[in-house]
């Protein structure tokens, strides 16, 4: 047993000898190939490196439950076909989505928080990176729909408390309030609300809306004149523009190919005209599209009534502005009208008939415009890489039977990404890609 | 579909399959008002939809259904709401939320080792991922600390560490901070004062 175990050591230790030959020359092999590599310049890529998605889209969206809507927000990689609430991170109840650059925000209407979300490049993923809470500085619209500068300076307002927030989205800080001159509601006791902003040459523009009409009748006939509130960024001052011109209840401006802004009404003009009480001829028109300059003025020089073009029973929205003429929704008196009870007026939003038509800014002619019949409203959503991406609805058998999200190709043709069933889509944005 | 407040304690205990999870948000989602509501009421839902998209804002008005359903719908709510906040409270954190108001993990929420969450006065709350922050603030503000293992806050020049799975108030501001574990837990809990908090703080993740 004894030589028998020598033998076999000697052999084991030629079989080791072999080995670490073996391994050395695997080595040395291994060397040169590494040597090789540099030299040709050529990078190995890291197998546990995860690859980067190439695109992230967020989308924001609601459904409808006995609690109240309650939201979510999605990423993908493309505009998704449809969205699954279940894969979706839930937001919770009053909630508000919007983008910028690579971040999500969520705003809290309640808890008066705004939350800042990451997406991981690798996976699209979302986390909560910073929360910011505005309850102490006065911001309490329902309203959220922020300014932003850069990754480093944005700004929300609260224009009937006289109210402007900057604050730093990068490290979600309040950097300073400005005190402004607050503005006065056409409703008494009602509120202002800024429901968007177009940031252009260092001035913030912000169309005024009115919160309400909740009652009818009365009315502050005094400031019934549209209102663009103009904030300059480096000034860190506000004006009022004011143009008698076009009612004061919501409004919003469109924009056109070269990036003009107009002008335009919104429903609830036409609902004044309809149940409050003053006389209309000492009242502004509801119906006319105006057009809003660069520096902060309106244009004196346009004006299009769509009164003297088309019978208007309830102006919806309008849909885009291009090749000098404005594509519209509307329900025109002819085909409906407005129920004779106040509180019943907005069942005209559940009828199938709105028209949708191009008016020629110039000369005012009217064309039928057919390449959205398909849809009871089209809504303009979010100019991306100079894509408009638009919300329309499908009247069906519920509210939140159907919407879809559009890509507007050209003025005539735009492509369904999807439809989405018992979802309403409030945001779409891209967070990075081509 | 079969709803029975079984599935829905599962549900808001989240120990139900994902078939059932499916099967409870399917029918919460579930709106037939066509059929069973007036024609006024089926518009101004489309309108509120309609508007709110142009708004960009979220309105938190409850939607309508019939009486029949609202009635069973609320009662089901209810056992959710209770489920949920029975299952928070286990936890022993007494700055609990509605479960609609919390943040759920889905799969499209990474997969993170714990929250901070974080409580100001006014109802502001909200979550952070990662495990070290800067904190700025005025007042008190509740933290707990969801992970297992602890995090760092940074307030000004200070640095505090909270241990896991404890909450605590955070007070004064972040030039001059002091933290103490919330005590208002536990056996005797009801007793305490519950103390006020800030309702402004901004909270960044810097890891």
């Amino acid at each position: 047993m004894k030589n028998f175990n020598a033998k076999n050591t000697k052999k084991t230790s030629r079989i080791r000898a072999w080995m670490v030959i073996l391994l050395i020359g695997i080595l040395l092999v291994g060397t040169t190939s590494c040597d090789n590599d540099d030299d040709d310049n050529t990078v190995t890529p890291d197998p546990e490196e995860p690859a980067e998605v190439a695109s992230a889209w967020v989308t924001g969206f609601f459904v409808g439950t006995p609690q109240g809507r309650i939201w979510y927000m999605n990423v993908s990689e493309e505009i998704p076909n449809e969205f699954n609430a279940s894969e979706a991170v839930e937001l919770g109840l009053s909630k508000s989505v919007i983008s910028y650059g690579e971040h999500a925000y969520v705003y809290d209407l309640d808890g008066k928080t705004v939350t800042k979300w990451a997406v991981d490049r690798s996976d699209l993923s979302l986390s909560p990176v910073g929360i910011m809470s505005l309850a102490a500085t006065g911001f309490n619209t329902t309203s959220f729909y922020p300014a932003f500068i850069s990754e480093t300076q944005a700004f929300m307002t609260n224009l009937t408390e006289g109210l402007i927030i900057e604050w730093n989205p990068s490290d979600m800080t309040v950097t300073q309030t400005y005190e402004v001159e607050p503005l006065i509601s056409i409703h008494p006791g009602g509120r202002v609300i800024e429901f968007q902003n177009y940031v252009k040459d260092g001035k913030i523009f912000m169309p005024i809306g009115q919160d309400g009409p909740e009652l009818c009748c009365s009315i502050n006939t005094s400031e019934m004149g549209a209102t663009v509130a103009v904030f300059d960024v480096n000034s860190k001052t506000l004006q009022y523009e004011k143009d008698d011109r076009l009612m004061a209840t919501v409004f919003r401006f469109i924009t056109d190919e070269n990036g003009d802004f107009y002008v335009q009404p919104i429903d609830e003009n036409s609902w004044i005209t309809e149940y409050f009480d003053f006389d209309p001829n000492d009242a502004p028109s509801p119906h006319t599209v105006l057009k809003f300059n660069d520096d902060g003025t309106f244009d004196p020089n346009f004006q299009l009534n769509l009164d003297d073009y088309l019978d208007i029973e309830v102006y919806a929205e309008a849909v885009l502005v291009a090749d000098n003429k404005i594509v519209l929704n509307y329900y025109d008196s002819a085909d409906d009208q407005l129920d004779p009870s106040y509180e019943d007026s907005r069942a005209i939003f559940g009828r199938t008939n709105a028209r949708t038509v191009a008016v020629d800014l110039t000369s005012g002619e009217v064309t039928e415009f057919t390449a959205l019949s398909q849809y009871d409203f089209v809504i303009l959503n979010n100019r991306i890489d100079g894509v408009n991406y638009y919300i329309a609805f499908s009247t069906g058998e519920s509210a939140f039977d159907t919407s879809h999200i559009l890509r507007q190709n050209s003025v005539n043709d735009y492509t369904q990404l999807g439809i989405y069933s018992g979802t309403a889509i409030q945001w779409v944005g891209k967070l990075w890609g081509d | 579909m079969n709803i029975s407040p079984e599935l829905l304690k599962k549900y808001a205990s989240g120990t139900c399959t994902e078939e059932e999870r499916k099967l409870v948000e399917q029918w919460l989602a579930h709106d037939d008002l066509s059929t069973t509501s007036p024609r006024a009421e089926l518009a101004e839902e489309r309108t509120q939809v309609w508007r709110s998209i142009i708004q960009n804002v979220g309105w938190s008005e409850t939607k309508v259904a019939p009486m029949h359903r609202r009635m069973t719908r609320y009662a089901a709510a209810a056992c959710v709401i209770i489920g949920v906040f029975a299952a928070g409270f286990s936890t022993g954190f007494t700055f609990a939320k509605p479960a609609a108001d919390t943040v759920k993990q889905t799969n499209q929420l990474a997969s993170l080792s714990g929250l901070l969450h974080i409580y100001g006065g006014d109802g502001a709350y909200g979550v952070v991922a990662g495990n070290s922050y800067r904190i700025e603030f005025e007042g008190r503000l509740g933290l707990y600390n969801e992970a297992p293992h602890p995090k760092r806050i940074v307030c000004g020049e200070q640095e505090f560490t909270l241990k896991p799975h404890q909450t605590y108030y955070l007070s004064g501001s972040h030039q001059q901070a002091s933290i103490a574990k919330n005590e208002n837990m536990g056996p005797g809990a009801e007793d305490k004062e519950e103390l006020e908090l800030a309702s402004d703080f901004s909270v960044i993740q810097l890891d």
